[in-house]
C-alpha cells in the first residue's frame, strides 16, 4: 500500500485529476447517467464531502478530495456549519477569522471547506511529498492517538469515527481497484490467473486483454539511492530501537517502584501479621487495586452484630511507609461524608440526693488505655494498635447495640433509652447511665483531669461485667454453631441431650443488663423484705430470729457432660463460670420463732427484675399451714400480719389448740 | 494455584522472555542488515523502507511489550506466591491455644465482683 499511495494521491492532488484513466471506475460505468448532483449528495453523501465535481453520479470511489465547486449554496452552507462544529453561525464567519485559521493550519494548502477532512488531508499531505517521509517521531503516532490524551466529546468521537470509517472504505476501494488494474493488465498474458481475481463487474464491462503495457527494464538504483535507502532503513531501525529503549526504561522504572512498594508492604505484613489474624484477599474499593483484607469483627467468635462488616483493607501508606487499616465500612462512610464512628461505652453512676430530689455524679468508668493517645512517638501508628482499636470499637458498638435491644423490654423496670446513645437505669437510690461516647480529645482530657470519685471502681466493674457477659453470649452462640450443624451419625445420639442443655440456657437471649439489674434489685428487695420481717415478725414475736438459708439449687454442677470436643468442652466450662452471675437471683430467709414454728421466705425473680416472695409457714408440729407467694410487698405485709396475729403471737393458745 | 502450575507458568514466562529478547537483538543488529543488502541488494531495495518501518513498529509494539509483559507476569507470580504464603498459614495449635484458664480463680473473681458491686449499692 505504502508504495502505491504516492501514485494514487499524486494524480488526485494534481490539477489533471479529471483525466480519464482506463481504470477509473467512474468512467467504466456502462450507463453514465447524469442525474442532478443535488439528489446525489442528499441521498448518499450527506456527511462526506466526497461528491466529485465531475458530474458523474454514483461513483465507485468516494473521493473526499474533490472540491465542492458546483454545489449549490443552500447545501454548502449547512455543510460548512456542520464541519465547524455545532453552535457556529454562518454570519460569524469573517474573512479575517478564516485567514487566521488557514494560517494556523499552515501545512494545509486547501481552503477552509476541506478542514473537516483533516485526517485524510494529513495523510495525503504526508504521502504527497516524498521529502516528508523522513521519519519523525510524531508522525508514527498519528493524529488519532494524539487526540486520545485530550478528552473527546461525544460529537468529536463520532466525527473521528466517521472519518476513520471513511478512510478505511477508501483504502478498501483503492486496493480493490489496484487488484482490478493488475488483473486486467495480466489478462493479456495469463488469462486464467487474471480471470480468477477479476471482479464479475469488470469481466462483464471490459473485455479481457484490453489493457496492455510495455515492459520497462528494471532500473538499477543509483548508489545515491542505495545509500539513501539504507540510511532510511537504519534510521527506522534506530528510531524503533530508541522507542523500545524508552519503553523498557519506563516500565523498568515503574516496575522497580512498585517492586519496592510491594517489598516493603510484604515485609511489613510478615512482620505485623500473626497467624491468628484472619486475612483474606479483597479488592480495595477506593483504589480498585487487589489488596488484602483483615477481619477485626467478632463474627467468627459468635457475634451477631451485623451493622458493621468488621473487615478492613490492609493498605500500604507510601508516604509514611507503614501499613494502615481502612475499614471497609469507613470507606463508605467517608464517601457519605459521615463522622468517624469511634465510640466507646461509658458507665456513670449518679447517686440521689434525698433532700433535693436530684442526682450527683459519683462514679465513672475508667477509659480503656487504647483510647488514650500514646505518648511514645511512632507508637500511634503501630499496626497492632490499629487492630486493637478497631476490635475495641466494634466490640463497644456491638455492646451498645445489644444493650439497647435488651433495654427495649425493660421499660417497666426503670430502664429507659434516652436516645440512640444513652440508656439510663433507675434504682431507688441511684441512677446508672450507659452512654456511647465519641472519641475526642475533650472527653479524654476531661476524664483525665477529673478527680477520682467514690463509685469509679463500681462503674468500671459494671462495665467490665457487661463486656464479659457479651463475651459469654458470643460463646453461647459459638457453641450453638458448633453443636447444631451436626451431620455425623454418631452425633445424633447426643443431640437430645445437647438440645436440653442449650434450651436450658436460652442461648439466643441477650443477657447483659438483667443479671446486673437483677443483682441490684434483688439486694434492695432483700433489704426491704428484711425490714418487713423485722416490722411484722421480729418486733412482734419475742425471741424470734431470721437467718439466711443457702438454697440447694445454687450449687449446680455440670461436670458429667459428655466431652464432644476439646473446644466445646472448653466453651462449656467458660460459660458455666458465669452461671453464678446469670442465674436468677434468689434468697431464702428463714424466720424461726421459739414456739410457733418457722416461716420460710423465698425471694426470687422470674425475669431478674421482678420479685415474688414465697411464704411458707410451718407450725411447731411441722405441718405446713400456708404456702403461697406474693408479687406485691403490701399484700405480703397484710398476710404476715394475719399469720403473726392468728398463729404466731397467739401461738400459745393456737398452738395448744392445734396440739 | 498449585506449585506445579506456578512452575509451569515460570517456565512459559522465561521462554517468552528469552524469545522476545533474542528477537529484539536479532532485529537491532545493523551488520546483518548490511549483509542482506550486499547479497540481495537489488531485490531488497524497493521495499526496504516499508519493510523497515513496519518491522520497526512491530518490534516496538510486540516484542518490547512482550518483554515487559513477561516481567510483569513474573512480578504477579511473586505476589501470588506471597499471597499463598500468607493465606495458607494455619494457627499453630500448640503455640496458639491460650494458657488454660484457672477456673477456680475466675469464679473467685466473679464472686468478688458480686460482693463489691452489689454490697456497695446500699
Amino acid at each position: 500500500m505504502a508504495g502505491e499511495e504516492p501514485q494514487a494521491n499524486g494524480f488526485r492532488s494534481d490539477s489533471t485529476y479529471k483525466k480519464p484513466l482506463a481504470i477509473d471506475p467512474n468512467l467504466i460505468r456502462p450507463v453514465p447517467s447524469f442525474a442532478s448532483p443535488t439528489a446525489d449528495s442528499d441521498n448518499d453523501h450527506k456527511d462526506d464531502q466526497s461528491q466529485p465535481s465531475t458530474g458523474v453520479t454514483q461513483p465507485l470511489v468516494n473521493n473526499p478530495y474533490e472540491t465542492f465547486g458546483n454545489m449549490p449554496l443552500d447545501q454548502l452552507i449547512p455543510l460548512i456549519l456542520q464541519s465547524r462544529g455545532p453552535g457556529t453561525k454562518f454570519a460569524d464567519l469573517t474573512e479575517e477569522s478564516l485567514m487566521e485559521e488557514i494560517m494556523k493550519d499552515a501545512p494545509l494548502p486547501q481552503a477552509q471547506q476541506d478542514s473537516d477532512g483533516d485526517l485524510d488531508m494529513d495523510g495525503s499531505q504526508l504521502t504527497n511529498d516524498p521529502g516528508q517521509r523522513t521519519p519523525e517521531p510524531q508522525q508514527i503516532e498519528g493524529p488519532a492517538q494524539a487526540d486520545e490524551d485530550a478528552v473527546l466529546s461525544q460529537e468529536q468521537f463520532r466525527q473521528l469515527k466517521a472519518s476513520t470509517v471513511q478512510s478505511l472504505n477508501l483504502a478498501v476501494n483503492e486496493s480493490s481497484l489496484a487488484l482490478e488494474f493488475v488483473s486486467l493488465l495480466l489478462s493479456s498474458v495469463r488469462p486464467s490467473a487474471a480471470n480468477a481475481s477479476m471482479s464479475p463487474f469488470l469481466k462483464k464491462t471490459v473485455p479481457p486483454a484490453s489493457l496492455n503495457a510495455e515492459k520497462i527494464p528494471f532500473q538499477k538504483p543509483s548508489s545515491d539511492e542505495v545509500l539513501e535507502r539504507s540510511l532510511i532503513a537504519k534510521g527506522w531501525k534506530q528510531r524503533s530501537l530508541e522507542e523500545s529503549r524508552t519503553l523498557l526504561k519506563d516500565s523498568y522504572l515503574a516496575l522497580e517502584k512498585s517492586l519496592k512498594k510491594e517489598h516493603s508492604y510484604w515485609s511489613k505484613v510478615s512482620h505485623n501479621i500473626s497467624k491468628k489474624d484472619v486475612v483474606f484477599k479483597m479488592k480495595d474499593r477506593e483504589t480498585g487495586e487487589k489488596s488484602l483484607g483483615i477481619k477485626y469483627g467478632y463474627e467468627d467468635s459468635g457475634s451477631t452484630y451485623t451493622q458493621e462488616r468488621g473487615i478492613a483493607v490492609l493498605r500500604h501508606n507510601s508516604k509514611l511507609d507503614n501499613l494502615e487499616l481502612v475499614p471497609a465500612d469507613r470507606q463508605q462512610a467517608n464517601a457519605l461524608g459521615k463522622e468517624n464512628n469511634e465510640k466507646f461505652v461509658r458507665v456513670r453512676i449518679f447517686t440521689k440526693i434525698e433532700e433535693e430530689d436530684d442526682y450527683i455524679l459519683t462514679g465513672e468508668s475508667h477509659l480503656d488505655k487504647l483510647l488514650i493517645p500514646n505518648q511514645v512517638a511512632g507508637e500511634q501508628n503501630d499496626f497492632r494498635r490499629q487492630i486493637s482499636r478497631l476490635k475495641f470499637f466494634i466490640f463497644e458498638k456491638d455492646l451498645m447495640y445489644q444493650l439497647k435491644r435488651e433495654s427495649e423490654n425493660l421499660i417497666s423496670y426503670g430502664v429507659s433509652i434516652e436516645n440512640e446513645n444513652k440508656i439510663t437505669i433507675e434504682f431507688p437510690t441511684e441512677k446508672l447511665e450507659l452512654e456511647t461516647m465519641h472519641v475526642n480529645d475533650d472527653v479524654i482530657m476531661n476524664h483525665q483531669q477529673d478527680a477520682p470519685k467514690t463509685n469509679d471502681r463500681k462503674a468500671t466493674l459494671v462495665l467490665i461485667m457487661l463486656r464479659m457477659l457479651l463475651v459469654v453470649i458470643y460463646k453461647k452462640q459459638l457453641r450453638k454453631k458448633l453443636l447444631c450443624p451436626q451431620t455425623s451419625i454418631g452425633a445424633s445420639a447426643k443431640s437430645p441431650k445437647v438440645h436440653k442443655v442449650v434450651g436450658r440456657l436460652q442461648d439466643n437471649e441477650v443477657l447483659l443488663l438483667r443479671p446486673i439489674i437483677g443483682k441490684f434489685k434483688h439486694e434492695s428487695y432483700v433489704s426491704l423484705l428484711k425490714k418487713i420481717i423485722k416490722g411484722f415478725v421480729l418486733d412482734v414475736v419475742e425471741g424470734s430470729s431470721v437467718r439466711k438459708v443457702e438454697n440447694p439449687s445454687n450449687t449446680v454442677t455440670i461436670k458429667d457432660e459428655v466431652v464432644y470436643d476439646n473446644h466445646i468442652a472448653k466453651l462449656d466450662k467458660e460459660i458455666h463460670l458465669f452461671d453464678k452471675i446469670l442465674e436468677m437471683p434468689r434468697s431464702d430467709l428463714l424466720v424461726e420463732t421459739p414456739k410457733a414454728g418457722t416461716i420460710l421466705f423465698l425471694l426470687q425473680s422470674s425475669n431478674y427484675c421482678n420479685a415474688t416472695t414465697g411464704v411458707k409457714y410451718t407450725n411447731g408440729a411441722g405441718e405446713t399451714l400456708f404456702d403461697t407467694s406474693f408479687s406485691n410487698f403490701k399484700e405480703l405485709e397484710d398476710f404476715l400480719h394475719f399469720i403473726v396475729s392468728e398463729y404466731v403471737s397467739g401461738g400459745q393458745e393456737n398452738g395448744v389448740k392445734y396440739e | 494455584m498449585s506449585n506445579r502450575g506456578l512452575l509451569e507458568q515460570l517456565e512459559r514466562t522465561t521462554e517468552t522472555l528469552s524469545h522476545s529478547l533474542s528477537n529484539l537483538i536479532k532485529y537491532s543488529s545493523v551488520a546483518k542488515e548490511r549483509d542482506d543488502e550486499d547479497s540481495g541488494e537489488q531485490h531488497e531495495l524497493p521495499e526496504s523502507t516499508a519493510k523497515n518501518s513496519t518491522s520497526g513498529l512491530m518490534m516496538v509494539n510486540a516484542q518490547t511489550a512482550q518483554l515487559i509483559k513477561g516481567i510483569q507476569d513474573l512480578l504477579v507470580m511473586t505476589r501470588s506466591i506471597r499471597e499463598k504464603w500468607l493465606l495458607t498459614q494455619i494457627p499453630d495449635e500448640g503455640v496458639d491455644s491460650q494458657s488454660e484458664l484457672d477456673y477456680e480463680k475466675c469464679s473467685q473473681l466473679l464472686k468478688q465482683w458480686t460482693q463489691e458491686v452489689v454490697s456497695s449499692e446500699e
